[in-house]
């Protein structure tokens, strides 16, 4: 399987199975029959709220947990049957689990002495590693004497010096702060590009998931909703679950009343939305997704058919660029907007006029019901 | 200073009395352990070192009634067995407390808990009693009482203050920490000596310190399963005062007693030692 150039299955996880049994008795699906192919040189991110199997995912690739059914191959070998201490994988922990006995040179070059890498090579490498997390010279502090940003380096480096042919990380970045997280992200993702190795990066935060990926994998309860690149999940969302778990969402549901060459109507509730999507039929039950973004005060002059919903306004808050309109449509649905101030007043209770570009509605498919005339 | 309310200095001079209370005949052996008076030992009559000379079997001008000391022999040699037997006692138990401590804490497996019980019973069964069950089982068995027999006796209650002392540090670290160590290619037996041995290392040696000063000290116990030959320091002291109480006992006492404040004060600088864990 190993070529020159790099695969594009380089991972390979085939109908993957892991239940857990709870105290109660019930049985829990924490992996769902997981099928997933993971380049070579991929950063690609499990996503997802807790419980959704993500990190057993994780702690079944890095050999801690173990798969009721199902296999993983890496570079086309099973690893499966493998202890954890001969995958050719490394982790990079949650809570760092750093060695608070050893130096910070001794923790990251603890995968070399177990190794037995001669002295020289040895620390060289440290220090090569220590460079590359920005931490270049402070082999002999202890752990305990940095703060959580330079032990999350430290971890990072401890994680690579074994040069895996795949890196985990499980929430990396959780505990760390807001500003310092946005500043770990981007050297995450240029470390990753240096490296060239595959990055599996477990995490919660939708934000951090759609600014380093090359690809999401959206899971809820142990299963996959969707794998896509960030754009992919954002913009065209497969599920109702993707929709609203990334980005803020609203979504309309109604049955399809008119179709036409051009387009669809759907009344939700009393609002008609026309729709230029032509492929649900009439009488079907569709999801449309509008993201509060998509939606402004004014009818801007770009190209493209526009629509206008009406909004009574209830709340209106100010996040620095834009404002967030909270409120409800005529027919009572919950709805949101993120927009530009205006001369329009936004006052509590008053009505506001929305408009949208009708391409910005995304239609959700529908896979419970399979739809008549479709093949 | 902050101003103390009525109940404050109340509760102030109860920890002081509570204090004089607890050491005061702890002070009082050793300063009569200098005592030079040699019918009443309660009453001072002058400062000697004559005690403690007679102990080590050094010339004094005691006459002979008035020392237990036959032959200084005899104590050093039951000081000797009472060595042998916490020095064994204890490498074995801290060797059986810890592999316990850290199969409980890491694997989990049927009778999980009653295997935890089961290492608490020792703890708190009289000493009479296992005094007692040792003795016919050592006879039933066909052992020959002396300092082996002892040696098992003594191990199978300081095997739980190990385990416990242990467990309570395996509880306080990171489990992460092995599963990073196996992650980056250690095996288990790499992964329990270059991490898990360092950081639980304080708590073994308390353990240890602890088991050692318990055997040392253990009497009602040691008293049914010993032999003729394997006579310990405690037992020894119990057959001296049987032939009434002279002043010597104070020089034995205030020396057994700086022995115990040594390995106690040892103890407790370990356990304090590197508690810090990020």
């Amino acid at each position: 399987m190993s070529g020159s150039t790099p695969s594009l299955e380089y991972i390979k996880i085939r109908h993957a199975h892991r239940q857990f049994i709870t105290p109660e008795g019930g049985i829990i699906n924490a992996l769902d029959d997981i099928s997933l192919p993971i380049a070579q040189s991929e950063f690609i991110t499990l996503l997802g709220p807790s419980g959704c199997g993500k990190t057993t995912l994780l702690k079944i690739v890095a050999g801690f947990e173990e798969l009721d059914s199902g296999d993983i191959l890496l570079d086309g070998q099973s690893i499966i049957q493998q202890p954890a201490h001969k995958r050719p994988v490394n982790t990079v922990f949650q809570s760092y689990a750093l060695f608070p006995h050893m130096t910070v040179g001794d923790n990251v070059g603890y995968g070399l002495d177990i190794a037995k890498v001669n002295k020289v090579e040895r620390n060289q490498r440290v220090a090569t590693a220590l460079d590359m997390v920005g931490l270049g010279g402070i082999e002999q502090r202890l752990p305990s004497q940095l703060s959580g940003g330079q032990q999350q380096r430290v971890a990072l480096a401890r994680a690579i010096i074994n040069r895996p042919k795949l890196l985990l990380l499980d929430e990396p970045l959780s505990a760390l702060d807001k500003n310092l997280r946005l500043q770990m992200q981007l050297e995450l993702k240029n470390l990753q590009t240096e490296l060239g190795i595959c990055f599996i990066f477990v995490t919660h935060d939708q934000e951090e998931a759609l600014t380093m990926s090359d690809r999401i994998v959206v899971l809820n309860g142990g299963r996959i909703e969707q794998v896509g690149t960030p754009d992919e999940v954002y913009h065209s969302p497969q599920t109702e679950f993707v929709a609203t778990f990334i980005g803020e969402s609203n979504i309309l549901s109604g049955t399809v009343i008119e179709k036409s060459e051009t387009g669809i109507d759907v009344d939700c509730d009393g609002v008609t939305i026309h729709s230029l999507d032509t492929t649900p039929e009439l009488g079907e039950e569709v999801k449309l997704l509008l993201r509060p973004e998509h939606l402004s005060l004014t009818p801007n002059g770009q190209e493209g058919a526009q629509a206008q919903l009406t909004m009574t306004l209830n709340q209106t808050v100010f996040i620095g660029s834009d404002y967030q309109l909270h409120g409800a449509l005529e027919n009572g649905l919950a709805f949101s907007a993120l927009t530009r101030k205006t001369n329009t007043p936004l006052i509590k209770d008053n009505k506001v006029t929305l408009y949208y570009q009708i391409s910005a509605l995304h239609t959700i498919p529908s896979k419970k019901k399979p739809t008549k005339g479709r093949i | 200073m902050k101003k103390q309310t009525p109940l404050g200095r109340l509760l102030s001079i109860y920890s002081v009395l509570f204090f004089i209370f607890l050491y005061a005949p702890v002070i009082l052996i050793v300063i009569y352990s200098f005592n030079s008076n040699p019918i009443n030992i309660m009453i001072w009559d002058g400062f000697t070192l004559d005690w403690y000379r007679s102990v080590f079997g050094l010339e004094t001008s005691l006459a002979d009634s008035s020392s237990y000391i036959d032959s200084t022999d005899q104590l050093l040699n039951a000081l000797l067995n009472s060595l042998i037997v916490a020095g064994s006692a204890t490498i074995i138990a801290t060797f059986l407390g810890t592999s316990t401590a850290v199969a409980l804490a890491r694997y989990r497996f049927k009778l999980h808990s009653f295997y935890r019980l089961l290492l608490f019973v020792p703890m708190v069964m009289p000493d009479i009693v296992l005094g007692i069950a040792l003795l016919i089982f050592f006879v039933g068995a066909g052992f020959t009482l002396g300092n082996s027999t002892i040696i098992i006796g003594h191990c199978t209650f300081l095997t739980s203050y190990v385990f416990i002392v242990v467990s309570a540090r395996l509880a306080g670290m990171n489990p992460l920490t092995e599963s990073a160590s196996a992650d980056l290619g250690a095996n288990e037996w790499q992964t329990f000596r270059r991490v898990t041995l360092p950081l639980i290392l304080p708590g073994v040696i308390g353990g240890a310190l602890l088991s050692f000063i318990i055997s040392m000290d253990d009497l009602v116990i040691t008293y049914f399963i010993s032999g003729v030959d394997s006579t310990t320091l405690p037992v020894f002291i119990l057959g001296m005062i049987r032939r009434g109480i002279k002043p010597e006992i104070n020089a034995i006492a205030t020396l057994m007693l700086l022995f115990s404040v040594v390995i106690a004060s040892a103890g407790i600088y370990f356990k304090s030692k590197n508690t810090s864990t990020p």
